[in-house]
């Protein structure tokens, strides 16, 4: 059984009481493949929108396209808790962090739960907003970049965009403490840990919004 | 003073029988016994012949030096055919023919003479009508209004009004602007008072005149009547009138897909009535022509058309369909498909107007929550 509410609200105290136990993924493993299922829902939607985009010569690609992104978003997920728990290691580790590499992603993995409830959130958001749109096949460069703008742009899409960096920030709380606790750390060289790559994300973010 | 006036007129009587009709001594009585004019009845400039039967009716035979045709109004032709003729025996018949042109209308009495060498001579008047009433043409049943490059049909009536009958009648179609079926129609002779129906198929090409012609001999002379049928392309008030409304265009996998319906406001039935799509869209399956089949009129049919349309904003929509005899027609709609050369959102669910109330209630949501469990994390911390 998963710790959501004590993760959420007292992450100190959940990771005091972690740092005591033997270093386990197997938790982690769920949440991760909890978050990369609802990040493929999203991914299936956004696919199944463009189908309507693909040219005839490709209509083929109409059935698998939406499997296809489910897949890759799982995988996806994976893949980028496994490098963002990576880039947290190691710069924690310059900041004279200590444990191993399995409590960094463990505790990254713990991390992530506020983005589950953000992901819910943002598949709603991205069918409403798909569901508003009546795509056309594309065949030209230039109308593919202007219905990718049209599928990225609108009201939803940025609500979506909003809340998936407030959870993300809430994330990156969870995180901080994790490090705290988990990395016997510093707040001062916590933040450093977490700050750097969260401050490069939000960056890139808010430029893909703006 | 009475009976001699008595017997002085049957004197006259007899003498002027005897030089009308016959001649004859004793023994001998030389008579016309009929003749016969062909053509019955000669229209103005035609040729005809007169022939008259003579007989010798007596028992010795008769002399005749010359048998002529006396007429101001007629123009003989062969006034000296019959220059020496010779004898005509007891019970003998002969043949006196002569030719005749008529010259204008009327009924006209050439003498027939006949000059006896013994002395003496024979006439006959004979009955000639000269009537120049040709053959009448009328048309019968014709398309309301012409369509181009759709056959028609144009019923004829050939009536003869002339007392007598004509032979070889034919008729023809000219015309510029059509092509016909039929080079023409034999008939052949045509009574007096008798008429006689001809059916043309005619293809017209542009606007124009037909010119239909029935050509026929009196005798042995050549006529012609004409009437002239103005040809105006135009919309045929019976024909099919096939309607499209409830018109839906939808994206599919492979391009679009035009739902609608198709309704007959014609009075005549629409037969093999086909739905698709032309240039620039390419028509694609399942439904690269839907098939709709025989529309009667105010009868409808739904239809489904798939196609793809690389980069136009508007396609022709095709309707394809043929009448009772076949020929075909097409009716053309242009549909817009698109708002923009590739895109579009549905106007009822525009989200541009401003940012959801949902939205922005979410984004709030989100952000206390987040934001609470961020402080009561470090409360409890």
């Amino acid at each position: 059984m998963i710790p959501v509410k004590e993760i959420l609200l007292s992450p100190g105290d959940f990771f005091d009481e972690l740092i005591k136990k033997p270093e386990s993924l197997k938790i982690p493993a769920v949440i991760i493949l909890i978050y990369g299922i609802l990040a493929g829902v999203a991914a299936a939607i956004a696919s199944s929108a463009s189908v309507a985009l693909l040219p005839r010569e490709a209509a083929f690609m109409s059935g698998i396209l939406p499997v296809i992104g489910f897949v890759a978003a799982v995988i996806g997920t994976f893949i980028f808790i496994l490098i963002w728990a990576g880039i947290l290691h190691i710069i924690s580790s310059l900041l004279k962090g200590e444990g191993g590499f399995s409590r960094t992603l463990e505790l990254t993995a713990y991390g992530t739960i506020p983005q589950i409830f953000g992901s819910i959130i943002t598949a709603v958001l991205m069918y409403m907003h798909f569901s508003s749109l009546s795509l056309s096949p594309v065949t030209s460069q230039a109308d593919i970049v202007a219905v990718t703008e049209m599928m990225a742009s609108g009201p939803l899409m940025t609500a979506s965009a909003v809340i998936g960096i407030i959870v993300f920030l809430w994330s990156a709380n969870i995180w901080l403490i994790g490090m705290m606790k988990c990395r016997k750390m510093q707040m001062k060289q916590a933040a450093i840990s977490v700050g750097i790559p969260v401050a490069v994300y939000l960056i890139i973010s808010l430029m893909a919004l703006i | 003073m009475r009976k001699t006036a008595l017997l002085l007129t049957l004197l006259l009587l007899i003498i002027s029988a005897a030089s009308a009709a016959t001649s004859g001594t004793s023994g001998s009585y030389v008579s016309v016994v009929s003749y016969e004019v062909d053509p019955g009845v000669f229209m103005q400039g035609d040729t005809g012949t007169i022939k008259v039967v003579v007989t010798n009716s007596g028992t010795e035979s008769v002399d005749i030096r010359r048998a002529t045709m006396i007429t101001k109004d007629l123009q003989p032709l062969n006034d000296q055919a019959y220059a020496t003729v010779g004898s005509i025996g007891p019970d003998v018949t002969k043949e006196f023919t002569f030719t005749l042109k008529a010259k204008g209308d009327g009924i006209y009495y050439p003498r027939f003479f006949l000059d006896f060498s013994s002395g003496g001579s024979m006439s006959y008047p004979v009955m000639i009508k000269v009537e120049s009433s040709p053959l009448e043409l009328s048309v019968l049943e014709k398309p309301d209004a012409f369509q181009k490059d759709v056959k028609s049909t144009v019923k004829l009536i050939v009536g003869n009004p002339r007392e007598n009958t004509v032979n070889g009648v034919i008729v023809r179609p000219v015309s510029e602007s059509a092509d016909f079926t039929q080079t023409s129609v034999f008939i052949g002779e045509l009574e007096s008072n008798a008429n006689s129906e001809v059916l043309f198929y005619v293809t017209p090409e542009s606007d124009g005149e037909i010119k239909f012609i029935a050509e026929y001999r009196n005798g042995i002379n050549r006529h012609e009547t004409e009437i002239i049928i103005p040809l105006t392309l135009g919309e045929d008030k019976k024909s099919a009138n096939p309607v499209v409304n409830n018109l839906e265009v939808t994206t599919t996998a492979e391009g679009f897909r035009i739902s609608g319906d198709v309704t007959n406001a014609g009075l005549s039935n629409a037969k093999s009535v086909v739905v698709t799509t032309g240039s620039p869209a390419v028509p694609t399956e399942p439904n690269r022509l839907y098939v709709i089949g025989e529309l009667e009129p105010d009868d409808f049919s739904g239809f489904d058309v798939d196609f793809t349309a690389e980069s136009a904003e508007t396609i022709p929509l095709l309707i394809q369909y043929k009448d009772e005899d076949g020929n075909d027609y097409a009716k053309t709609i242009d549909v817009k498909i698109r708002d923009s050369p590739q895109l579009s959102e549905s106007p009822a669910k525009n989200n541009d107007e401003g940012l959801p109330v949902v939205a922005i209630i979410l984004v709030i949501a989100v952000a206390a929550i987040a934001g609470g469990a961020i402080y009561c994390s470090w409360k409890k911390n």
